[in-house]
């Protein structure tokens, strides 16, 4: 497996993830000042990382890896399963896409209305805190799966969502306004369709699976998750079906 | 709880099933039709992908 599939992947979930939490800091920013937001972003990071350093090696260290393999591997089929059905339903018009101005809109109201409040710094501080270490979260577990099943890939892994977080702060900080036009949907399809085929490869791999052609039989996995999400969405694809708000 | 449930499965009610479906034939079939095994797992997989697509979007 190449470390830049496992760099791509997590690059792709992070920057998804971490430009969802960028709107939510800069809601705080906007409303409440900038030292809280930023105060509750670094903070939500470091516990990130923390959580990463903690369970990464623990895991490798204590368990087995066959059963690392299966347990892991099913946790990302879960996730690959959430992430895919989303992505799959809004290319269909099923559900709405993501509108991150309209996110940045409702949270900004919210914030405002608590700004009278004695303890407003500290309402913006725990937003902020809460919308980074919740978006981030997913991907700290994707992290610690890649490093626990593959411990060589740690640094690809890290790396990968490091680098898509770093860009999404550098831009939030250029541009100050939410990311309107970051094709989440896209990305959300292919991070949907890695996290499944990895999880597919990796619990049958853990349950004594022979697959056919050992570690590339996971471009056959990909590519067989690819076609059946491109007909999913041809087949749900219906005009007159209502939306659901995400 | 229903937040765990909500984060892991994102509250489908077919994926845990097609999983523990998938596992299950994956065990069963490994010392019997190995060579089998990993394609009726991947069957069952795409299956369950397919299923949770026709649930009702949330």
């Amino acid at each position: 497996m190449s470390g830049w599939v496992v760099a791509g992947t997590t690059f792709l979930a992070s920057g998804l993830e971490f430009v969802e939490a960028a709107t939510i800091v800069m809601a705080v920013g906007y409303t409440q000042g900038w030292r809280a937001a930023f105060g509750g972003a670094l903070w939500a990071l470091a516990a990130l990382a923390a959580i990463v350093l903690a369970f990464g090696p623990a895991l490798v260290k204590f368990v087995p890896l066959p059963l690392l393999k299966i347990v892991i591997g099913l946790f990302l089929v879960l996730f690959g399963y959430t992430w895919l059905r989303k992505a799959i339903w809004r290319f269909a018009g099923r559900k709405a896409t993501h509108d991150e101005n309209a996110i940045f809109a409702h949270e900004v109201e919210e914030l405002r209305s608590q700004a009278h409040e004695r303890d407003a710094q500290k309402v913006g501080f725990v937003t902020a805190f809460n919308g980074v270490l919740l978006e981030g979260l997913e991907v700290a577990v994707i992290v610690i799966t890649f490093a626990a099943v593959r411990p060589d890939a740690i640094g690809w892994g890290v790396g990968g969502a490091a680098v898509a977080a770093a860009l999404v702060v550098l831009a939030a900080f250029l541009l100050r306004k939410p990311f309107a036009r970051v094709p989440e949907n896209a990305m959300g399809f292919i991070v949907g369709t890695m996290l499944l085929s990895f999880g597919t490869f990796w619990s049958g791999d853990g349950l004594g699976i022979a697959w056919w052609n050992g570690e590339a039989t996971l471009l056959w996995i990909v590519a067989a998750y690819l076609a059946a999400a491109g007909l999913l969405v041809a087949l749900l694809r219906a005009p007159h079906v209502a939306e659901t708000p995400s | 709880m229903k937040g765990i449930y909500k984060f892991v499965a994102g509250n489908s009610r077919v994926t845990p099933v097609g999983l523990a479906a998938a596992v299950a034939a994956a065990v069963f079939l490994r010392g019997r039709a190995s060579g089998a095994s990993a394609a009726v797992y991947l069957a069952i997989l795409i299956g369950t992908l397919v299923v949770a697509a026709l649930e009702k979007p949330q």
